[in-house]
């Protein structure tokens, strides 16, 4: 079933119903237990060995991105914030390439307004995060504006399936 | 020693290697903890117990996978911003919340020449499906200022290793 795609975009794994909640499943969360994946296979009435087999199978795929930890990086005392810039159309891949460079931008994306090029920086304190967008702006060479957030009232990328 | 010292919660140097291994990729295996146990040479029964700890302490919210969402049919997300007076952000942003295709909502500051201080991200299958959910979210809490923001170009996604 699952052939090719090493995380590139992959319509090659055909997903069954099985697939589908399993992944609903693994996105909630691995049971934290010895034999995880056989108290899935359990809830959906498959073996352990074809709940590990399907599993692999989406992570070839490039179905799932990443299987691993989710943290809450405000628990950690981190500091994060949404940034966003108004980038010539010219200038605008060379300014996202710099900004990418940054092992501290998460998420980096052009988007259809005059504000067009909108990232995340995580930093180790507030007074990291805010030296690291200056040097950014110099870098770039236009004012970037930070956007912490003042409330949060949800973060869930959990998609049902 | 880790424990929560004034609110601010500290990490063992045992306990920042498990951040660490956790933050990258988890083996697919029956015995996951097992595997990860012996790569960071600590016992099944104290990863399992540290990991408890994490989840308690709000540091882990969960281990799990992470779609790639275009690979499941959700091809197209807009950022979409909302005009809305701080006195009502809290309504609105409890409204927005409840729907299942809004991943992230958040209050933050306007910027210059752009009023919007409510943000949503929404995900579908189409562009025209972000804008009809947009305009039921408009109707479902009465803000109709507002902006979609299309992904154009997604230059970077990733994960955060923070140790």
């Amino acid at each position: 079933m699952a052939a090719g795609g090493n995380g590139a975009y992959s319509d090659t794994l055909e997903m069954d119903a099985t697939d589908r909640e399993l992944l609903n499943l693994l996105q909630d969360g691995l049971p934290l237990c010895e034999r995880p994946f056989l108290a899935l296979a359990e809830q959906l009435g498959i073996s352990e060995r074809e709940a590990v087999d399907r599993a692999q199978a989406m992570r070839q795929a490039g179905v799932i991105r990443r299987f691993g930890g989710v943290f809450n990086s405000r628990s950690l005392g981190f500091s994060t914030t949404l940034c966003a810039a108004a980038v010539p159309l010219a200038n605008v891949d060379e300014a996202a390439d710099i900004i990418s460079s940054y092992d501290c931008v998460t998420h980096n994306y052009l988007r259809s307004n005059a504000y067009n090029l909108w990232f995340t920086v995580i930093a180790a304190s507030a007074a990291a995060l805010e030296g690291t967008i200056r040097e950014m702006e110099q870098r770039i060479g236009v004012s970037i504006y930070t956007l912490p957030s003042a409330q949060l009232f949800k973060v869930d990328a959990r998609f049902a399936l | 020693m880790s424990g929560n010292v004034n609110g601010h919660i500290e990490l063992s140097a045992t306990d920042r290697l498990i951040i660490s291994r956790l933050q990258g990729d988890v083996p697919i295996a029956p015995d996951p903890y097992q595997l990860i146990a012996d790569d960071l040479g600590i016992s099944l029964e104290h990863l399992l117990e540290r990991l408890a700890w994490f989840k308690d302490q709000g540091i882990l919210k969960r281990l799990a996978a992470i779609p790639r969402h275009q690979n499941i049919g959700f091809t197209a997300n807009a950022m979409v911003v909302w005009n809305v007076p701080d006195e009502d952000a809290a309504r609105v942003g409890k409204l927005f919340a409840a729907e299942a295709y809004v991943s992230h909502c958040y209050q933050r500051s306007a910027l210059p020449g752009f009023p919007y201080s409510v943000y949503t991200m929404i995900h579908a299958r189409s562009e025209a499906e972000c804008i009809a959910l947009a305009q039921g979210l408009s109707q479902l809490t009465g803000v109709f200022d507002y902006q979609l923001l299309f992904s154009v170009k997604e230059f970077k996604k990733s994960s955060m290793r923070y140790y």
